[in-house]
């Protein structure tokens, strides 16, 4: 039962606490902030090509959001104690300010959705019968006012939350990087670059999504693909794995060249254990060949075809999905993978399908938002944006 | 402001989770909390009230003293002095127990005798890291060398568990020296 | 205010403890508390204790420990520690003499330490307890998001059992690996000096079962206390990991430097 141990380990230090479904976490997080990232590229910085996809990374940003705590209460002893949190939150913890960001943003996207979809919800109301009729009646608050003055303050108040989010939906994710980078016990996290990899890596994630959800959507529903679309998700998504490849790799190198205490645990750590996750996947798997293709879609942009182009996207994307995953994993689980008696490795830990934290749930866990989104989908079904509101936002 | 009306009621339904949370806030945190620090202060009350397992050295003594007192004053004399009864044997919460009403120990079980070379081994079996001045043999090698045939309890056959030492002065030293 | 605080802490230990179903004692002078008068009035009185008088200190002196395990075993009945978890364990460090380093703590040495044979010229050879550091300024308390994990005044680190949410924050803060998630409880669990035990004057059950006197409990408010002297007076303790600041409470007597 008990790990493989290779050199001296704290006897406590064999258990991996953090498992699986903390790694889901921030992975889910960080699909949250993405998401929300890239329809503040169109609200609040005007990239207009990013319309087909501005209501989408809204709705895909709220529904992450709502099972984003999920894996936490899975992996918590006491799950019926979670509101201690923010009840008697410690705030010499950087965990007990979790709950009040979390509410904050929670209550603006939950805001910004609703002014974006308050015209599709009045007339959705005016148009149904009966039980339906009052739901989406309520969901207009009783107030039937679509004139044009009122669209214009939905709009005005939508940049304004859309400006708000952008530092509220960083602070949401860049905090649970410093959760780790802020241990100095740990020679793995313990790094002030750990919440700006988080946060870089988390745009990368939400773009990639993104990408694969409209590409995916469009198709279903049979509905032409906007190029300029596709082409500038391509860019940002380039500019982001960029940064982020070269942010990881230089806490790496750093700690390499400093000859640091940690390097002693963190080099025999990149060779061994995490050989395989670090080095083949995040590193050459998940972000090399997203780097050469998304090159290629951004460099090469006149020789592609439409298809083409859709194609290398989706692959592109798929990847760099795994990659922020197993970016995720290798900081939660290699962390625990050594003693801090800086002298001990236990054997390389591997989720169980079926338990309580395992492999089964997580995957449940990740398709909640999908469905969230269905139901939201099936609710309003403007995906895309109205005609009216988007030409407002060009003339902005 | 003309056509802001369902603005506001939006804001008054998002000022409801505030609001909400001072009254929960009310009720949810229990009355010790911060009493002292950021804690619960009758956490330390009920770490205080937790069971003792072990006595404290004299324990013993208080119905031994009576019962056993040459045992008990052997062992004061001898190299085991300074080991206290609950290592070898159990702790004194399994073997007595206060009675209800008048609170007088009264006994719930055994107390364990263990005569293995075991326990004795945990202390005395020959280990590298232990420091050169205590006593210790590598006990099979011991036992061949007194001509004796090795058993399960076979320490305490010339070894008195509670006074240890051997009469004769010179075959204790000899023990020390086969661990060298 | 030091009054004031006093007064109050009586007055809540006096006022809030019940009649305690412990197990009486009698003739329970200890070594450490000895020559207390407080211990005295404990023994007769259980609810007597008060914290702001108390700030405990331990020393391990490492020249000292046999490595019987007697600690680990004493220390895992009296506080129920469930198995492969541990509030105190004791590591074996044999070292050649080209500093080669081989440890080891076979199940946190509740069964003591098997014989081995090391293949290199053993240069020394000896045993250290560890355990909780009851840090000063501990990261536990720091990162716990609830207020389960928190300080007493009599200088002790404890987790709220019924507060504890179970998150595993303060696990991969401690940078002593002195705390385990209890796979029972699901919460946090570790060393409390036995707060049970030291708060009726007795002794920490790791303490009392150690057969040479390698662990030690002391108290730097108490006047000439033996313990609280030697640390302070000594070139020879020193405490673990010192530059990450914990500032622990745990002090080590004679501690090889390979040890950390």
């Amino acid at each position: 039962m008990s790990p493989e141990i290779i050199g001296y380990s704290f006897p406590n230090d064999i258990h991996v606490t953090w498992s699986l479904m903390i790694a889901m976490y921030p992975y889910l997080t960080g699909l949250v902030a993405g998401a929300f990232m890239v329809s503040a590229l169109y609200h609040v910085f005007g990239i207009t090509a990013l319309k087909p996809v501005s209501r989408l990374s809204l709705v895909t940003s709220f529904g992450f959001l709502l099972f984003a705590t999920v894996p936490l209460l899975v992996h918590l002893g006491h799950p019926e104690r979670s509101l201690n949190i923010v009840f008697t939150p410690n705030f010499s913890s950087a965990m007990a300010g979790f709950g009040f960001i979390y509410t904050a943003y929670f209550i603006l996207v939950l805001f910004e959705i609703w002014l974006i979809y308050r015209k599709d919800i009045i007339l959705l109301a005016r148009r149904s019968r009966g039980i339906k009729r009052a739901f989406y009646a309520c969901l207009a608050l009783g107030v039937y006012d679509i004139s044009e003055p009122a669209l214009a303050v939905d709009h005005k108040t939508v940049t304004i939350l859309a400006a708000i989010g952008i530092p509220l939906a960083c602070f949401l994710h860049g905090y649970v990087g410093f959760i780790f980078g802020a241990i100095k016990a740990n020679a793995w996290w313990s790094t002030p670059l750990m919440p700006i990899v988080f946060l870089f890596s988390a745009i990368v994630s939400g773009i990639a999504l993104l990408i694969l959800l409209y590409l995916v959507l469009m198709k279903f529903a049979n509905k032409p693909i906007e190029p300029e679309c596709v082409q500038a998700l391509c860019q940002w998504e380039w500019l982001f794995i960029i940064v982020t490849v070269t942010l990881e790799l230089l806490e790496i190198i750093t700690l390499a060249y400093e000859r640091s205490e940690a390097w002693m645990v963190i080099a025999p750590l990149l060779s061994n254990q995490l050989a395989f996750s670090f080095i083949g996947i995040q590193i050459v798997f998940g972000s090399l060949i997203p780097i050469i293709l998304l090159g290629i879609v951004v460099l090469l942009r006149s020789l592609l075809t439409n298809p083409l182009r859709n194609t290398i996207a989706f692959i592109a994307a798929l990847l760099l999905m795994m990659q922020v995953f197993t970016m995720r994993w290798n900081i939660v689980i290699g962390g625990q993978i050594f003693s801090k008696s800086m002298r001990g490795f236990r054997e390389n830990y591997s989720p169980g399908l079926f338990e309580k934290e395992g492999i089964l749930v997580a995957l449940l866990i990740f398709l909640l938002p999908f469905v969230a989104i269905a139901v939201f989908q099936k609710l309003f079904p403007n995906l895309e944006p109205s005609s009216d509101h988007a030409q407002k936002v060009e003339a902005h | 402001m003309e056509h802001t009306k369902h603005i506001w009621r939006a804001v008054l339904i998002i000022l409801l989770v505030p609001i909400s949370y001072v009254v929960i806030h009310h009720i949810a945190v229990p009355e010790s909390f911060g009493v002292y620090g950021h804690y619960r202060a009758d956490s330390v009350k009920e770490f205080m009230d937790t069971p003792v397992i072990h006595g404290d050295r004299e324990s013993c003594q208080s119905c031994h003293e009576k019962q056993n007192k040459e045992l008990l004053a052997n062992k004061a004399k001898g190299k085991h002095a300074t080991v206290p009864c609950e290592n070898c044997h159990d702790a004194v919460s399994f073997h007595v127990k206060p009675d209800s009403k008048t609170g007088e120990l009264v006994k719930i079980e055994k107390m364990v005798i263990v005569r293995s070379y075991r326990l004795c081994a945990y202390c005395h079996e020959y280990l590298e890291a232990r420091p050169n001045a205590f006593p210790q043999v590598k006990c099979k090698e011991h036992v061949i060398s007194q001509d004796a045939e090795f058993s399960e309890e076979v320490c305490v056959k010339c070894h008195d568990p509670h006074n240890p030492s051997l009469k004769e002065e010179g075959k204790k030293d000899e023990g020390k020296k086969d661990a060298k | 205010m030091q009054n004031r605080e006093t007064e109050m802490s009586r007055r809540s230990f006096l006022g809030k403890t019940g009649g305690l179903a412990v197990l009486v004692v009698a003739g329970g002078v200890t070594t450490v508390f000895a020559d207390s008068k407080q211990s005295e009035q404990i023994k007769k009185n259980p609810q007597a204790y008060d914290w702001s008088q108390h700030d405990y200190v331990y020393l391990v002196d490492t020249d000292k420990c046999i490595g019987c395990g007697s600690c680990v075993r004493a220390c895992q009945k009296e506080n129920h520690v469930p198995p492969h978890r541990f509030r105190t364990w004791v590591e074996r460090y044999v070292v050649s003499h080209d500093g080669h380093t081989h440890i080891d703590s076979p199940d946190g040495a509740r069964n003591g330490f098997p014989p081995v044979v090391s293949d290199y010229n053993v240069a020394k050879a000896f045993f250290v307890p560890k355990l909780c550091n009851h840090c000063t300024h501990t990261p536990c308390v720091q990162v716990c998001p609830v207020g389960a994990s928190y300080r007493t005044k009599d200088g002790l680190i404890l987790v709220d059992e019924k507060r504890c949410i179970g998150c595993g924050y303060c696990v991969q803060a401690c940078p002593y690996g002195s705390r385990f998630i209890h796979p029972e409880l699901h919460v946090a669990s570790k060393c409390t000096l036995c707060y049970h035990r030291i708060t009726k004057g007795m002794l920490p059950a790791c303490v009392q079962s150690c057969p040479v006197q390698a662990r030690m409990l002391g108290d730097r408010k108490k006047n000439g206390d033996k313990v609280a002297e030697i640390i302070a007076t000594s070139k020879v303790v020193r405490v673990l990991k010192p530059e990450l600041l914990t500032e622990p409470n745990c002090y080590y007597k004679n501690l090889s430097k390979e040890v950390y």
